[in-house]
Formats: C-alpha cells, sequence, structure tokens
C-alpha cells in the first residue's frame, strides 16, 4: 500500500461494522498478534494477516478492505477467534466483510462463478449424462442433473443478491 | 524465622563481660514531642491532608513559596479547582484555628530532630517567623512543563497542551467550544520525547472519550505504550477504544508533526499496517512533562532529603516505600516524589495522617537513650558524626553531640568513622566483637596445621544475613570454616575491626554489604568499600596479600550468590597458601555457626 491517507478514509466504517454481528468487539484489539500468530494462511504469506484487515477496518479504509483478497483466502479455522484475548470474533469478521463485499459487488470473480454454478445447477461441479453413464458401468445408481430447489431457495433469495457488478 | 541454626558461639556463664552486656536494659525515658505538623503545598493533596491531621488533633502549618489557590486541572487539582484556597475560605471543613497558612513563604532554616523540627520562615514584608513542629510533610505540587518545543511546534488554538485542554472542556470556553468548531480529527500525543507516565495517560484517555462522544470525530492517541498498570487503567483503555478512540502503538518511531498556518499534518509508521500513515488534524493535544517542583533541591539540601535520579523528592531506592523518604519525621506525598494522580496523592496523605499520629501521638514518647553512648572524655567536636549521618540523627549541643533516638537507625556508621572512637552501638559494640573474634580461634600454633582455612565474614543484617541464612536452609555447602559476624550495616565495619579479625587468627576476612544504590543507610556500602580499600594497602604494606581481604555486595533474597562468594573466597585462600602445609580445601561442612544463633 505505501502511503495511506487518513484523510481519504471513512470515519464511520469501524462505527458500522460494529452494529453488525460479528464486528462488535473490532475496536478492542490492541495489536497483539496473536491472531496472526495463528492463522495459516499467514504462514504462508505474512502480507495476509487478520490484523492488518482489523486495523484497516478501524481506520476506515474501506475501499481496501471490502477490495482485499484476505477475506477469501480465511480458511474459517477459527484459530485466530479461539485465541484472541480481547474476545474479538476475527473470523466472523471475516465473513461479515465477505458479506459486505457481496452486498457491494466487490466479490472476486471466482467466487462469483462459483455462486452462479450452485444457482443454475445446484453444485459446483456440474453433471451430466456423461458422468452418469460411467455411474451405471459401475452399477452406481445415477444422479439428477439440476437441482431444483436450490434453484427455488436462490430465486427467493432476490435475483439483486446475486447480480454482479462487473462480470 | 529459621529457628535455631547452627550453635550459638557464646556460652553463658562463662565470660562476665557478655553476660554483663546482654543483661543491660536499654534506658528509657520520656520526651514531649510537639503536635504541630508542617505541610508544605497549596493543593488538593496538601489541602487533604492538613484537613484530616487538624481533624486528628494537630495543629497544622501550611506553607508554599506561592499564592494559596492552585490552577484547577491537572495534577494538582480536582475538577472543581479545589485547594487550599477554597478550603481555607469555607470555615466548616478548616477547623480554622488549627491551621495557619504562611503562603507565600519561603524556608530559610531547618534544623532539628523528629518531634522538634526548627523552621525559620520568611514572608514577603514580614519579619521571620519561627515554629517548632514534630513533623514535615512535603506535598507540593510539581512543575507541568510545556511540551511544544521538544515538538519542534508553537502552542495555538489548535495546538494544546493537555491541560490547556482540559481546562477548555471544563469551562466550555476558551480557545476551544466543543459546539461551535467542526472537529473531523483529533490527535492526542503522549510520550515519545519523555517517557509517559499512566497517570497523565489516564487524563488524556479521559479528555479523548469526551471528544469522541460526537459521532462525526475520529480521534487518534499515539503513544509508545499505553499503560494500563495502573488503578482502573485497563478498564479505561478498553471503553476509550469501544467509544472509538483508535489507539496507535508505536515502539520504534516517532510520529512526525509538521504545522503550517491552519494545518496540521501527523504522519508515523503503523507497525500493525506495515504501512506509512498520513492524516490531517483539527485539533492536536500535547502531553506535558512531570518535573520536579521549583524548590526541591532547595529544600532537600536544607533538609537533608535524598533525591531521586529525576528530581523529585525521593531517592530511587530499593528500601524508600511510597511516602518515606531517608528521615525519620518527614514525609512526602503526591507529586512531590514523582508524577502521579490527584486521587494517590489522597490516599498517601490518608497514609501519612497515619504516620503522622504514630509519631507524634498525643506528644509523648518514650525513647530509648543508650543507643548510641558516646565517650565524652575521647570525643574531639570534630563533627564527623554529624556530617556523615546519613538520617541525620546527629546534632551538637553545648559542645558535646546529641544522638537522636527517633531518628537514628543503629546503623552504626557514626560509630566506625570516629577517629577518637568515641561512639559505640549498644547492641553492637566494637568491644564485644573484638572479644567475641578473639575468643573464637586464639592466634595459630603448630597444632593447627591441617585445621581449616579461618574466613570471618561481616555480613550486613539488611542483606548477606538474610541470603547467608537463606544459604543455611537450602543446606548449600560452605566453607567448615566460616564464622559468620553480623553486623546492623556494612558501614559499621571499621578498619580496627578487619585487623582484629586478622589478629585473631582468620586466614581471610569478607565484608559482604547491600548493593550501593539499596544501601538502607545511603552511604554505608560505599563507606565499608573504601574502608576495604584502605586495609588492602596496609596488608600489602606489612607483607600479607590484598586478596585476603574481600568485599562484595550481594542483595537479600540471594543464597547462590553468597554460596558462591564464600566458596571462592576459600579457594582463593587455598591457593595463596598452595605450598604451605596447611589443610588447602576442607570437605563441606554441615551446620552454619552463626555468632548470635
Amino acid at each position: 500500500m505505501g502511503q495511506v491517507n487518513l484523510d481519504q478514509a471513512d470515519p464511520h466504517f469501524a462505527r458500522e461494522l460494529a452494529r453488525e454481528p460479528g464486528g462488535e468487539k473490532i475496536a478492542l484489539c490492541f495489536t497483539c498478534r496473536t491472531c496472526t500468530a495463528s492463522c495459516p494462511i499467514s504462514r504462508v504469506n505474512e502480507k495476509f494477516n487478520p490484523l492488518r484487515i482489523i486495523r484497516m477496518a478501524l481506520y476506515g479504509l474501506r475501499d481496501e478492505v471490502l477490495k482485499s483478497d484476505f477475506i477469501w483466502l480465511c480458511s474459517n479455522c477459527y484459530a485466530c477467534q479461539e485465541r484472541c484475548p480481547q474476545g474479538v470474533s476475527v473470523a466472523e469478521f471475516m465473513n461479515l466483510l465477505r458479506n459486505l463485499a457481496v452486498r457491494e459487488g466487490q466479490a472476486p470473480s471466482g467466487i462469483r462463478a462459483q455462486m452462479e454454478l450452485i444457482k443454475g445447477q445446484g453444485r459446483i461441479y456440474p453433471l451430466d449424462d456423461f458422468d452418469n453413464k460411467k455411474r451405471a458401468k459401475l452399477d452406481l445408481p445415477s444422479l439428477p442433473t439440476s437441482c431444483r430447489v436450490v434453484k427455488v431457495l436462490f430465486a427467493e433469495e432476490g435475483e439483486s443478491q446475486m447480480s454482479p457488478g462487473v462480470e | 524465622m529459621f529457628g535455631n541454626i547452627g550453635e550459638k558461639s557464646i556460652s553463658h556463664g562463662e565470660e562476665p563481660f557478655i553476660l554483663m552486656m546482654e543483661e543491660q536494659v536499654l534506658k528509657e525515658m520520656e520526651c514531649t514531642l510537639s503536635r504541630k505538623v508542617l505541610v508544605i503545598g497549596r493543593g488538593v493533596v496538601a489541602a487533604t491532608l492538613a484537613d484530616r491531621l487538624a481533624g486528628m488533633g494537630y495543629e497544622i502549618v501550611l506553607s508554599d513559596s506561592r499564592q494559596p489557590g492552585i490552577e484547577p486541572g491537572g495534577p494538582h487539582g480536582s475538577a472543581d479547582g479545589a485547594g487550599v484556597n477554597s478550603h481555607g475560605s469555607s470555615a466548616s471543613s478548616w477547623k480554622k484555628e488549627k491551621v495557619s497558612i504562611l503562603s507565600p513563604s519561603r524556608i530559610e532554616g531547618f534544623y532539628g530532630s523528629p518531634g522538634r523540627f526548627h523552621v525559620r520562615f520568611l514572608m514577603e514584608g514580614e519579619a521571620a517567623m519561627e515554629e517548632e513542629v514534630g513533623a514535615v510533610v512535603l506535598a507540593n505540587d510539581c512543575v507541568l512543563e510545556p511540551p511544544f518545543h521538544p515538538w519542534g511546534l508553537d502552542p495555538s488554538e489548535r495546538i494544546l497542551s493537555l491541560s490547556q485542554l482540559e481546562e477548555s472542556i471544563r469551562s466550555g470556553t476558551g480557545a476551544l467550544s466543543l459546539e461551535g468548531r467542526p472537529l473531523r480529527t483529533s490527535v492526542f500525543v503522549c510520550g515519545f520525547n519523555h517517557p509517559s507516565h499512566p497517570a497523565s495517560q489516564r487524563r488524556t484517555l479521559e479528555a479523548a472519550l469526551k471528544l469522541a462522544a460526537g459521532a462525526q470525530n475520529r480521534v487518534l492517541f499515539l503513544t509508545e505504550h499505553l499503560k494500563v498498570a495502573d488503578r482502573g487503567m485497563e478498564r479505561l483503555g478498553r471503553k476509550a477504544r469501544d467509544s472509538g478512540v483508535l489507539l496507535v502503538k508505536l515502539t520504534g518511531t516517532k510520529p512526525d508533526i509538521c504545522a503550517h498556518g491552519e494545518d496540521i499534518t501527523v504522519s508515523f509508521f503503523d507497525e500493525a499496517l506495515g504501512d506509512h500513515v498520513t492524516v490531517g488534524a483539527d485539533l492536536l493535544v500535547l502531553e506535558e512533562k512531570y518535573s520536579p517542583p521549583e524548590e526541591t533541591s532547595y529544600l532537600a539540601a536544607m533538609m537533608g532529603i535524598q533525591l531521586g535520579p529525576d528530581g523529585f523528592f525521593q531517592g530511587d531506592h530499593v528500601y524508600n516505600r511510597p511516602i518515606f523518604t531517608n528521615r525519620t519525621g518527614i514525609w512526602v506525598v503526591g507529586c512531590a516524589k514523582g508524577p502521579g494522580s490527584v486521587e494517590e496523592g489522597v490516599e498517601e496523605a490518608m497514609a501519612v495522617s497515619l504516620e503522622v499520629s504514630n509519631l507524634l501521638g498525643e506528644g509523648k514518647k518514650r525513647v530509648g537513650e543508650d543507643r548510641v553512648q558516646l565517650d565524652r572524655r575521647k570525643c574531639s567536636l570534630c563533627l564527623t558524626c554529624y556530617r556523615l549521618c546519613p538520617h541525620r540523627a546527629i546534632s551538637y549541643l553545648n559542645r558535646r553531640p546529641v544522638f537522636h533516638d527517633l531518628a537514628c537507625t543503629g546503623c552504626g556508621i557514626c560509630a566506625a568513622e570516629c577517629p577518637m572512637e568515641a561512639i559505640q552501638l549498644y547492641h553492637s559494640p566494637d568491644e564485644e566483637l573484638k572479644w567475641r573474634l578473639q575468643r573464637e580461634d586464639p592466634a595459630p600454633t603448630e597444632a593447627d596445621r591441617g585445621r581449616p582455612l579461618r574466613i570471618i565474614a561481616f555480613v550486613c543484617e539488611n542483606s548477606a544475613l538474610q541470603s547467608a541464612r537463606f544459604a543455611a536452609l537450602l543446606g548449600l555447602a560452605r566453607p567448615s570454616g566460616l564464622r559468620i559476624v553480623e553486623v546492623p550495616c556494612a558501614g559499621s565495619v571499621d578498619m580496627d575491626l578487619l585487623v582484629t579479625a586478622f589478629r585473631s587468627g582468620a586466614d581471610g576476612v569478607m565484608v559482604l554489604a547491600c548493593h550501593q544504590e539499596s544501601c538502607k543507610s545511603v552511604e554505608g556500602s560505599e563507606l565499608a568499600r573504601w574502608r576495604v580499600l584502605t586495609v588492602q594497602e596496609k596488608l600489602e604494606e606489612i607483607g600479607l596479600e590484598k586478596k585476603r581481604l574481600f568485599f562484595g555486595t550481594l542483595a537479600p533474597g540471594a543464597p547462590f550468590d553468597f554460596a558462591k562468594m564464600v566458596r571462592e573466597m576459600e579457594k582463593t585462600l587455598g591457593d595463596l597458601d598452595a605450598g604451605s602445609e596447611r589443610e588447602k580445601a576442607s570437605p563441606p561442612g554441615h551446620g552454619w555457626v552463626f555468632s548470635r544463633g
């Protein structure tokens, strides 16, 4: 990031997040870095760590946070949340940010593609007759190639939830 | 506490001299003490203390170099600006006839002993006044140094010191009007140019909280560390952060602050973010450094009070409990002894009031008359004892030294330094020590060949003795020829005694004292070391090895240090005797011999 100018940041972002479930206690963070030390993603790349996201959120750097890759890389192992001495719900905070990112159309394309598949087929990996023929050869029962129920679910959620800002 | 470790080296019934000493009871007499207390200061702490003491029946003299009435807020005042001034005006809470306020006044002279201090005051346009007081409490207000220069900034409407902001918030007027002026970003800075103190961080957090309460504000708090190890600080820190105060910890770098006209720019390297951050501030609040009260060095010199390394009224000393100074009868509370909050100062004032009543009581006290014994025939009025006493317990009256029992701690420095040997400590006179040493082992003879190396260790009661007892308890190996002689302070071991130890047949002599900066008698450890160096030179002159006399310092809870020192001494002595027919290393002995059991 290099230089960060807080004058461009949104001072209300932190308070806004504090009102959402999962964000209640983020202001209590005192940068002890226990979460970072526990994070399996941080072990691979130090630049991806929960503390940084929380810090950016508290500073009000809304765009950087919602565009960040890290919130999607989080494996939801909950080690950070278990160990946080201040009781910050770190993992849930990441989920909160994910939801916010989707709402504002910031989700990465890969995620969006997955969501389309689920909406269309009911699965991330599409099945068709070719797969069913192979299953029959092994005496396995065939599986439905589409899932109507999931389609209905998504339809009820509202199409707007799924419409991507940028394809 | 450890029970009877080792044998007592005195057997009763043999030597009438010792028996006589032990049976002698310290003479006591009753003396009258003044029930007046001098309180120096004019803030809330001084006023509270005066109130409390007056309520307990003592008379108070309040003195300060400035006019009564204080700047409200800050570490000196309370929210409503209360202090000596406001107290003085409400007669009901003040018991006026008990309290006399001499402000502004200057203390021109001070002498005497606990219970009978003589103070001379000088007030503008009036003749000097003299008062006799029983006790003194230093409750002056410290100075808050303006913070602007160290940052290279000038004060302005938007760049304030913490005290200025507090005043502004309290009065709701002045340079800062929170309603009328849009405050997008406020930045508080604590520390960096000086170590920040929890008391001042507390004030900062409370002020920041008030500013963060407005939903439009962003409040940043920059500091090196948030010092939460103070009462209520953890909770306050959480509350502040919960309310939107953003804490920025900068442990390795300093923030950079530039002010051009109306614009204030603060930049720093956020360690959590790993990036440089810049922000424009609408308000910048700087913490002040707490400095000692103005008249500190003057009063300290006059009263013989030790100052700490930062110039406040209390030496940086293991034995200095919070409100005590090195002199009995003189206490220090509040910001006079270091940065602190008003609440702490008031609590200390309560504690001091108990100490004062302990000392002065109803005005009569039984004191021991012979704790320090003087042989007048030998005294040459050289004033050495008077100059050296770390507790100022010696004064001169009618051409002879007078030892004040209430102030004397029995350290023995005067006795050791007296060039005429005119002074003896009642409980540990030289005669007794010398007799004991000589009785132990007379000068070695042919028959002594093969006996273990004899080491005599003079151990200070305050440190080495505790470590020795601890070592005995742990069963650590020790040289079998070690004899321990307890002394009240290493400073009480004079050179004569060291020489006597050698003459009594010791192969080696040790003096084990407290660390120099922890000496209860301030200079005792250093004096002991100096004497050891002098005697070492003499030993060399007469052909004995310097190494036979050892000086070491240690802490009270250091049994392993003690054991190591004595074992190494044995080894050193063994090497010195190499080639002679003396037994070099003796098998470790069991049971430690203490000269007083």
